[in-house]
């Protein structure tokens, strides 16, 4: 039982971390190499909040008003990034990609300026431990397994019931095709930018008062991420939960059975194979 | 001049200018230069494997194995000469490359950069946990400096060295360039399928090129570790792989002397700013940046220029 809830704890952060960078990668074939970035913003974002607000308003309270500010704050990234890079790069993932990574230098050294490159620690917001059947997870956990599935669901519900949901998926189908619709495909790239961003806002938000946050929090968690998107499959989102999925299992259980320092190699072995015999990825379809 | 004899004048030229700044520079200057050298053969090499259209970003991991190669075949039982084992070590590094490029070559585009990037985290990973061969985190230490040097702990003769080796790599890259596989490659590059309709195994010279490429990577990475006398996973870090990269974006990877310039203008930022090297990835950044979003908006006026004057 603790094992499977381990298990459930370690896809909920894969899933937040993957999601955004799936949503982004999906529709518009771009990768921003800065979500990490993001991600570690919206923890920061979500320490500055619960530092100041949390004696006039309690832990809960506060706490989620930084991850709304997270939210705001890296869908604004988001939004510049949109502007100011991949509008004038359009075509040319090679640019963004670069143009990003040289981004995400850009917001590490500045975050590293403003809060010191030692790691900090949020007071979590929620205390205690809750039991499971003879299992225990730490509350804060449960919040970023709510936050997973709330995020989850939220994204399927938009993209698969609301009108801006369908148009983004038609441009995720067919960019030229959706054009040819009257679809404002900039306009969706932009929603959709924004969207993914704030993702990574909420995910380091819900992150934060679990791990120490430092400025190389996201980076270092990229790779994972990366790996998840290419073994769920090109442009498929839930290709990506299920590889999130994948992932959180077979790693608690290679942690629990005292085989955690081959984590990384594994994972690489499992991208290797998957690429091998489908480059599309488990889920994804032959472009 | 040809493409073929530019590229060698300017690796020649950059050879010399090593060793001319070696003998006049002072000792802080030595130690520049020699990094210098080294990381322009980890950019010459990596502009190889840029000819093939894809940009990898395991080049600084597939240096760590030559680093490792080095300490481990350097050390007993093995015992090897250092120089021996630094081609070992390039050796080493081209046959993981090539392991490593049946599944990483099947992608393009985005998937190339995601699927080697991950592939070298892992790689780095790997170095830290394998503590038994590696060293864990604190790596191998007590590399010896080769032993052909008549004096080893000379910098000066280590220079000289770096830039026979530099020199030699880029005469091989520079043939290879000029070969009829290079061509190849390139045209490769340029469209997989029209390639591919004229009879070109697209697929088994892009694994070339990051296989060659994988070999300078490799010797660097040996060089490297000899320099420092230690190779852990802390030399593998992003920030070299940014640079290389960076250097090729600025520089551009037409001809030799565009990673090369590109280098040089990063080394002097770097310098400049000695004072606060915190900020040096920052302004890095930012000139990769500029440097992309203005060469896509000059293209674009050029473009509109040509159109108008046609």
């Amino acid at each position: 039982m603790q094992i499977l809830l381990n298990c459930l704890s370690l896809t909920s952060f894969y899933l937040c971390f993957a999601l955004g960078l799936a949503l982004v990668f999906g529709v518009m074939r771009i990768i921003n190499f800065a979500h990490g970035e993001f991600f570690m913003i919206g923890a920061y974002a979500t320490y500055l909040c619960i530092s100041t607000l949390s004696p006039q308003v309690g832990g809960p309270v506060a706490w989620a008003i930084g991850a709304i500010v997270a939210a705001a704050v890296t869908g604004l990234l988001g939004l510049v990034l949109h502007r100011t890079m991949v509008v004038p790069l359009g075509d040319k993932p090679l640019a963004i990609f670069i143009s990003t990574l040289a981004l995400s230098y850009v917001i590490q050294t500045i975050v590293v300026q403003i809060f010191g490159p030692v790691g900090l620690s949020i007071a979590p917001p929620m205390r205690g431990v809750v039991n499971f059947g003879g299992a225990i997870l730490p509350a804060s956990r449960l919040v970023v397994i709510g936050v997973a599935v709330v995020l989850a669901a939220g994204l399927w519900v938009f993209l698969m019931r609301s009108e801006a949901g369908r148009r983004i998926r038609a441009v995720a189908q067919n960019p030229r095709g959706a054009l040819l619709q009257g679809i404002r495909t900039e306009k969706v790239g932009r929603l959709t930018l924004i969207l993914g961003s704030s993702i990574a806002g909420i995910c380091g938000a819900a992150m934060g008062p679990i791990s120490q946050i430092s400025p190389y929090m996201g980076a270092g968690t990229l790779w994972k991420a990366f790996i998840i998107i290419i073994v769920g499959g090109i442009g498929n989102i839930w290709g990506a939960v299920a590889a999130a999925a994948i992932f959180g299992v077979l790693d608690t259980l290679m942690s629990q059975f005292g085989a955690g320092r081959f984590l990384a190699l594994t994972s690489a072995a499992v991208m290797l194979f998957v690429l091998s015999v489908k480059p599309s990825g488990l889920f994804g379809e032959k472009e | 001049m040809s493409a073929f004899r530019r590229d060698l004048m300017t690796v020649c030229a950059l050879g010399a200018a090593l060793v001319v700044g070696g003998f006049v520079g002072s000792n802080y200057m030595l130690g520049v230069l020699v990094l210098f050298g080294m990381t322009s053969i980890l950019v010459l090499s990596y502009r190889t494997i840029t000819t093939m259209g894809g940009w990898s970003f395991a080049h600084i991991a597939i240096m760590g194995i030559g680093g490792y190669s080095v300490a481990i075949l350097s050390k007993p039982p093995f015992g090897l000469p250092v120089l021996v084992a630094t081609v070992a070590g390039g050796l080493f590094a081209a046959l993981f490359a090539a392991l490593l490029s049946y599944p990483v070559l099947r992608t393009r585009q985005y998937y190339f950069f995601l699927s080697t990037f991950a592939a070298g985290e892992a790689l780095r990973q790997c170095f830290i946990q394998f503590r038994e061969i590696t060293g864990g985190t604190s790596g191998i230490a007590f590399i010896e400096r080769p032993e052909i040097l008549p004096n080893p702990s000379s910098t000066l003769e280590f220079l000289c060295l770096v830039a026979a080796v530099l020199v030699l790599l880029g005469i091989f890259y520079a043939s290879l360039d000029a070969s009829d596989a290079g061509l190849k490659i390139k045209a490769v590059g340029e469209d997989e399928a029209l390639s591919s309709s004229i009879g070109i195994d697209a697929w088994a010279l892009r694994a070339l090129a990051f296989i060659l490429g994988s070999f300078g990577a490799g010797i660097a990475g040996g060089l490297f570790a000899t320099y420092n006398g230690i190779v852990s996973p802390s030399d593998i870090n992003a920030m070299l792989m940014f640079k290389v990269v960076a250097a090729c974006v600025i520089g551009g990877t037409t001809r030799f002397s565009g990673p090369i310039l590109g280098l040089l203008f990063l080394t002097l930022i770097e310098e400049i700013f000695r004072v606060v090297p915190e900020f040096v990835p920052m302004i890095w950044g930012v000139f990769v940046i500029i440097a992309i979003l203005f060469g896509q908006w000059a293209r674009g006026r050029l473009m509109v220029w040509r159109a108008k004057n046609a």
